[in-house]
C-alpha cells in the first residue's frame, strides 16, 4: 500500500521520482541519450548541455592537460568536431563543420542523418556523396582506428588513404569510373615521386617540386653560358648539341630512377586489384600518369631552353627558330625516354622473372654511368661534331645524339653539310621504333606482370655459389679476423649490390671517372694521373654513399648487438675498400699500365697508386665512426663550399703533383722504395688512429647530429 | 635478476613511463600488458638501450647496465615489437650479420643459423630475401636471432603477432621451456589468453603508470574476477567498445551528404 504525502518529508514525491530516474541514468554510462550518462568530474560548464550543430547529438567532454590544468573540450563523438574552450568558450572551425547554439538548429540539418535503426540501404541510391562526405568519412574512420596520430607517415600511407577514399566515392556508377579513374591517375602520378632514390627522406610531395627545380637548371644554365657569344655555323651545331644531349640525359636519368616505377609494382597490385578495379581501368590510369610524368619532365628541362633560345640563335624567321628547337629538343627527350622504356619492354619480354631482375640491375646502373659519362662529355662532342662528320667518322652514324642533331640541321640549316642533315631521318625513324617498340611490349605484358607480381615468392633453394663461399673462407681466414668485422664486411657487400639507391649514387661517381678517364687517355701525363684520379673518385664516392643509410629504421639490429668496441667496425670498413675498391680499380688498370709502359715502371705505378689510394682512404675515413648505411643524414648538412675545395683540391692537386712525384720516383729506384717504405709507415699510422683498439673504444655512432635549430656563435664560455 | 627501478620517461612535457618498477625473476615468464600507448614498448626500448630514460634505472644481478651496457648486450635477447629487418638480406644471411655481430665464432654460427631456421619452418627460405617474407616469416627470423647467442635475458615485444597457430604453439612450448632453463623474460603482448596461461606474474601498465604487478591467481582472489581480460578491463579504463563498434558500422554505412 502507498500512501501519498501522508507524512511530511524532507522531499516531495516528484522530487523522489526524479531522484530514481537521475539515479537509474547516471547507473548506465552509454544510453539512448549520450548527454544523460553520468557526471565528469572537471572544470567543464556546459557538460551535457552543449549540443552538435551538425547532427543534433550532445557533445560529450574530453580533457586535455596543458600546463598542467585540465583544458575540456567539447567533442561530437560521431563527427569529431569540437570546440575547445579556454578561458572563454572557443569555436573553432573544421573543415565546413560549425558548431552552433544547438536550440536554434534547423531540425532539416538533424534530420539529415541517419540514426539507428531508421537508416535504409537504399538511400545510397539517391545521389553522389559529397566529397566532403566522403573526407569527413574517412577522417572518421581513421579516427576510430587511431592513425590520426602517425601524421609523419602520411607520404607512406596515402594509397591507403586513396584507397579508403575511392571506396567511399560509390554512388552514381558513371560518375564513380570517372572520379576513381582521376583519382588514380593522381595516385599513380604521385607514386613516380615515392621512389627510394628520388625521396629516401620519404617525403614525395616536397620532391616534385624539387625535382621539377633542379631538372630545369642545366638548360638555363648553358643558355647563360652561350649567351655572349656569337654563334654560327658548326659552332651553333655544337650549342644546338649540348642543347639536345641535356634534354636526352636528363630524361634518360628520369626513366633510369622511375625504372621499376614503369608498371605499377607489387604494393600496388596487392592494395588495388581487391577493389571493384578492371586491370585495363589500372593499365589506363598508369599510362595516362605515365605520359603526364613524361610531358611534365620533357616541357621542364627544356622551359629555359626553348624560352630564351632567342638570345643565343640570332638568325632570321623568329617562328621557324622557335619551332625546330622545340620540336628537336622535345623528340630529343622524348626519344631518350621511349627507348629506356622499349628497352625494358623487350627485356621483360623475352627474360624469365628472375633473369630480368638480374639483368635490369645491371642495365640500370650502366645507364646511370654512361648518362653521366655523356652529360659531362656533351659539351666536347658537340664541338667535335664539325671534326667526326668531316672525316666521315662512322661512330656519327651510330650516336643518337648526333641524329638529333641533323634532325635539327635539316629543319633549320646551320652549315648546309648534307651528311648532318642526313642523320635526321635516322632521328625520325629512330623515335618510331622507339613509340612502336613500346607499345608493342608494354600493352601485351601488363597483364602478365600483374601475374607475375601477385604470385608467391618461390623458396630459392640455391644458396651462393662455391666461388663465393670460397672466396669468403679465405678472407674470414687471411684478413677478417674478428668476426664483427667479417659481419660488416659482407653486410657492406650485400647493400652496396641490392640496395637500388646506392648503387645508382655509386654508377654517378663511376660515370664521372669514366669521362674523366675518356678525357685524359690522350696524353701520357694524363695516364700517369688516371689511376690516381679514378681511385680518388671511387674512395670519395664510397665515403659519400657510406653516408647514406639503408633502411635506417632496422639498425636497431646493429644497435641491440654491439657487443665489441669500435675497432673491428671501422677496420671492416677499410678492409672493404681496399679489397673490394681500390684492389680491383689497379687490377683493371694493370693491363693498360703493361701495355704502355716497360714492366718494372708498371710494377711500381701499381704500387704508387695503391700506395697513395690507401693513404687517401685513411684520410678520407679519418673521423667516419660508423657502421656504414645505418646512420641517418641530413643532406642540408653537406658543406658545399668544402666539398667543392676537397674536390677542386683532388682532380688539380692531388693527382698532378701525384703523378709528377711517380714520374720522378720511376727514374730514382732507392728514393722510389723508400718513397713507398714511408707510405707504408703513415698509413699504418693513420689506421692506428683512425680504427686502432685506442680509437675504437668510443661507441660507434648511429644519429647524425645535423645542424642546430638555433646557431650560436659559441662566444659564451662553456 | 632484471630489476626496472622508478624508470621515468618525458617525450617533452608529457611523461610516456612514470615511475615505473618491477622485477623480472630468472626463472619465470613475466608478461608485461597495457593497451596501445601505454608506455610498453617506451619501458623496453629503455632496458635495450635504444633510448635513455629521463630518470630511474634498470639493474641486471643488481648492476646498472649503463655501466657495463656492452656485457648487458651480450646477455640479451630482442624481439622488437614491429618486424622491420633489412629487407634485402635473405634469413639466413641476416642471421649470420647478427651472430657475427654479437662476436659469435662463423662456424657456430653458420651452424646455428642453419638449423634455427630449419626448426622455426624457414629452411626452404633461407636464400630468399626477406622483402618477400610474410609478417610471420619475418617475426620467426627476429625470434631466431634473438635466441642466437643463447641470451640470459629475454625481452619479447608482442612476439607472436602474424604468426599462424602451429608456429604460436610451437613459440608457447618454448617460452616454458626457457624459462625451466632459467632465463630471465619479459614478455609484452596483448594476447591475454597466452599470458595467462604462461606467465607467472603479470604487470599492467596505464597511461605510463603500474596498475597491477602480481601473479595472476593472486590478482583474480584480490579483485575477485574469474578471468585476466575481466581484470585487465577493469583495471585499465578503455572505451565503450560496443558503443565504438556501432559507431564505425554506423560510419560506413551512411550515404549521402550529412
Amino acid at each position: 500500500m502507498l500512501l501519498r504525502d501522508a507524512h511530511p518529508g524532507y522531499i516531495r514525491w516528484e522530487e523522489y521520482e526524479d531522484n530514481l530516474r537521475r539515479l537509474r541514468e547516471n547507473a548506465q554510462a552509454y544510453g539512448e541519450d549520450r548527454g544523460q550518462g553520468p557526471a565528469r568530474e572537471g572544470p567543464a560548464l556546459l557538460q551535457g548541455l552543449v549540443l552538435c550543430g551538425r547532427c543534433g547529438r550532445r557533445m560529450t567532454v574530453r580533457y586535455h592537460g596543458r600546463k598542467g590544468r585540465p583544458r575540456p573540450s567539447y567533442v561530437c563523438v560521431s563527427f569529431d568536431h569540437w570546440i575547445r574552450s579556454g578561458e572563454e568558450l572557443q569555436y573553432q572551425r573544421r573543415r565546413r563543420d560549425r558548431v552552433e547554439n544547438p536550440r536554434r538548429t534547423p531540425m532539416r540539418q538533424r534530420a539529415e542523418v541517419p540514426r539507428q535503426g531508421c537508416f535504409h540501404p537504399d538511400s545510397r541510391a539517391e545521389g553522389p556523396a559529397k566529397t566532403d562526405d566522403k573526407n569527413t568519412k574517412t577522417d572518421r574512420l581513421s579516427h576510430f582506428w587511431g592513425s590520426g596520430r602517425g601524421r609523419g607517415r602520411r607520404s607512406r600511407n596515402k594509397l591507403g588513404l586513396h584507397v579508403v577514399q575511392w571506396v567511399m566515392s560509390r554512388p552514381s556508377e558513371q560518375r564513380r569510373v570517372k572520379k576513381s579513374g582521376t583519382l588514380l591517375i593522381r595516385h599513380f602520378f604521385g607514386r613516380f615521386f615515392d621512389t627510394e632514390a628520388l625521396s629516401p627522406q620519404g617525403d614525395p610531395q616536397a620532391n616534385v617540386t624539387q625535382t621539377l627545380g633542379i631538372l630545369a637548371v642545366p638548360s638555363a644554365f648553358f643558355v647563360l653560358v652561350f649567351r655572349p657569344l656569337n654563334l654560327f655555323g658548326w659552332s651553333l651545331v655544337a650549342v644546338r648539341y649540348i642543347f639536345l644531349s641535356i634534354s636526352m640525359i636528363l630524361m634518360g636519368f628520369i626513366m633510369v630512377f622511375e625504372w621499376d616505377a614503369l608498371f605499377p609494382d607489387r604494393r600496388d597490385y596487392q592494395i588495388l586489384t581487391p577493389l571493384p578495379l578492371g586491370l585495363s581501368h589500372l593499365f589506363l590510369a598508369k599510362a595516362a600518369a605515365l605520359g603526364m610524368f613524361l610531358g611534365i619532365f620533357l616541357l621542364d628541362i627544356n622551359f629555359f631552353g626553348v624560352l630564351l633560345w632567342r638570345a643565343i640563335d640570332t638568325g632570321p624567321r623568329p617562328i621557324n627558330l622557335f619551332l625546330s628547337h622545340v620540336t628537336a629538343v622535345l623528340a630529343a627527350g622524348l626519344f631518350a625516354a621511349l627507348s629506356v622504356a622499349a628497352l625494358q619492354g623487350v627485356l621483360i619480354t623475352i627474360l624469365p622473372a628472375k633473369a630480368y631482375r638480374r639483368v635490369s640491375v645491371g642495365i640500370q646502373t650502366a645507364f646511370m654511368g654512361l648518362l653521366v659519362m655523356l652529360l659531362f662529355l656533351s659539351p666536347m662532342m658537340g664541338f667535335a661534331m664539325e671534326r667526326l662528320i668531316k672525316t666521315n667518322n662512322p661512330g656519327v652514324y651510330w650516336f643518337p645524339g648526333f641524329w638529333f642533331a641533323g634532325l635539327y640541321e635539316a629543319l633549320r640549316p646551320a652549315t648546309h653539310n648534307p651528311v648532318l642533315a642526313g642523320l635526321g631521318i635516322r632521328a625520325v625513324r629512330a623515335l618510331a621504333w622507339a613509340a612502336g617498340i613500346c607499345a608493342a611490349t608494354y600493352l601485351p605484358f601488363y597483364r602478365r606482370h600483374a601475374r607475375k607480381m601477385l604470385e608467391a615468392p618461390e623458396p630459392s633453394p640455391s644458396g651462393p655459389g662455391p666461388l663465393r663461399k670460397g672466396t669468403f673462407a679465405v678472407l674470414d681466414r687471411l684478413l677478417l679476423h674478428h668476426p664483427v668485422e667479417s659481419a660488416v664486411f659482407r653486410f657492406i657487400g650485400q647493400t652496396i649490390t641490392r640496395s637500388m639507391k646506392h648503387r645508382l649514387f655509386l654508377a654517378t661517381y663511376g660515370g664521372f671517372g669514366a669521362a674523366v678517364a675518356a678525357m685524359s687517355l690522350g696524353s701520357e701525363s694524363g695516364l700517369l694521373r688516371l689511376p690516381l684520379t679514378l681511385s680518388f673518385v671511387l674512395v670519395s664516392g664510397l665515403r659519400a654513399a657510406f653516408n647514406f643509410p639503408s633502411e635506417l629504421s632496422a639498425n636497431w639490429a646493429f644497435q641491440v648487438s654491439e657487443t665489441s668496441h669500435a675497432g673491428p667496425y671501422l677496420r671492416a670498413t677499410r678492409k672493404w675498400i681496399a679489397v673490394c675498391a681500390i684492389l680491383p680499380l689497379f687490377a683493371l688498370m694493370a693491363p693498360m699500365e703493361f701495355a704502355r709502359f716497360p714492366w718494372k715502371a708498371a710494377l711500381f705505378h701499381l704500387a704508387f697508386g695503391i700506395g697513395v689510394s690507401m693513404i687517401l682512404m685513411e684520410i678520407l675515413f679519418l673521423g667516419f665512426r660508423k657502421v656504414p648505411f645505418t646512420c641517418s643524414h641530413f643532406p642540408g648538412k653537406i658543406n658545399l663550399v668544402a666539398l667543392a675545395v676537397v674536390y677542386i683540391l683532388g682532380f688539380t692537386m692531388y693527382s698532378g703533383a701525384m703523378a709528377r712525384l711517380e714520374s720522378w720516383l720511376t727514374g730514382v729506384p732507392s728514393a722510389a722504395a723508400l718513397f713507398l717504405g714511408i707510405a707504408a709507415c703513415v698509413c699504418l699510422l693513420l689506421n692506428r688512429l683512425g680504427a686502432g683498439d685506442a680509437a675504437g673504444s668510443a661507441a660507434l655512432d648511429y644519429e647524425d647530429r645535423g645542424d642546430p635549430v638555433v646557431r650560436t656563435l659559441n662566444l659564451s664560455p662553456q | 635478476m632484471l630489476e626496472i627501478q622508478r624508470l621515468t620517461k618525458y617525450y617533452r612535457n608529457t611523461p610516456v613511463v612514470n615511475d615505473v618498477s618491477f622485477t623480472v625473476r630468472p626463472g619465470e615468464i613475466t608478461g608485461y600488458l597495457g593497451p596501445n600507448g601505454s608506455g610498453k614498448s617506451t619501458t623496453v626500448k629503455i632496458i635495450t638501450g635504444l633510448i635513455e630514460a629521463t630518470s630511474g634505472k634498470v639493474l641486471l644481478d643488481g648492476r646498472d647496465i649503463r655501466e657495463d651496457p656492452m656485457g648487458f648486450r651480450r646477455r640479451l635477447g630482442y624481439v622488437p615489437e614491429e618486424a622491420i629487418l633489412y629487407s634485402y638480406l635473405t634469413g639466413l644471411e641476416y642471421l649470420q650479420l647478427i651472430g657475427r655481430l654479437r662476436s659469435l665464432p662463423p662456424e657456430e654460427v653458420d651452424r646455428k643459423a642453419d638449423h634455427l631456421l630449419d626448426l622455426f619452418l624457414l629452411g626452404s627460405y633461407r636464400h630468399a630475401p626477406i622483402s618477400s617474407y610474410s609478417k610471420g616469416m619475418k617475426q620467426r627470423v627476429l625470434i631466431s636471432a634473438a635466441l642466437l647467442h643463447d641470451p640470459d635475458v629475454l625481452i619479447l615485444d608482442e612476439p607472436l603477432s602474424g604468426i599462424d597457430v602451429t608456429s604460436a604453439q610451437l613459440f608457447k612450448h618454448l617460452l616454458t621451456e626457457l624459462a625451466r632453463k632459467g632465463k630471465t623474460i619479459l614478455y609484452i603482448s596483448h594476447v591475454l589468453e597466452v599470458v595467462e596461461r604462461v606467465c607467472a606474474q603479470v604487470i599492467i601498465i596505464y597511461k605510463g603508470r603500474i596498475m597491477a604487478a602480481d601473479s595472476v591467481e593472486h590478482l583474480r582472489g584480490l579483485m575477485n574476477i574469474p578471468s585476466l581480460e575481466g581484470i585487465f578491463a577493469q583495471l585499465v579504463e578503455e572505451r565503450d567498445l560496443e558503443g565504438v563498434a556501432h559507431e564505425i558500422v554506423e560510419t560506413i554505412q551512411t550515404a549521402g551528404p550529412v
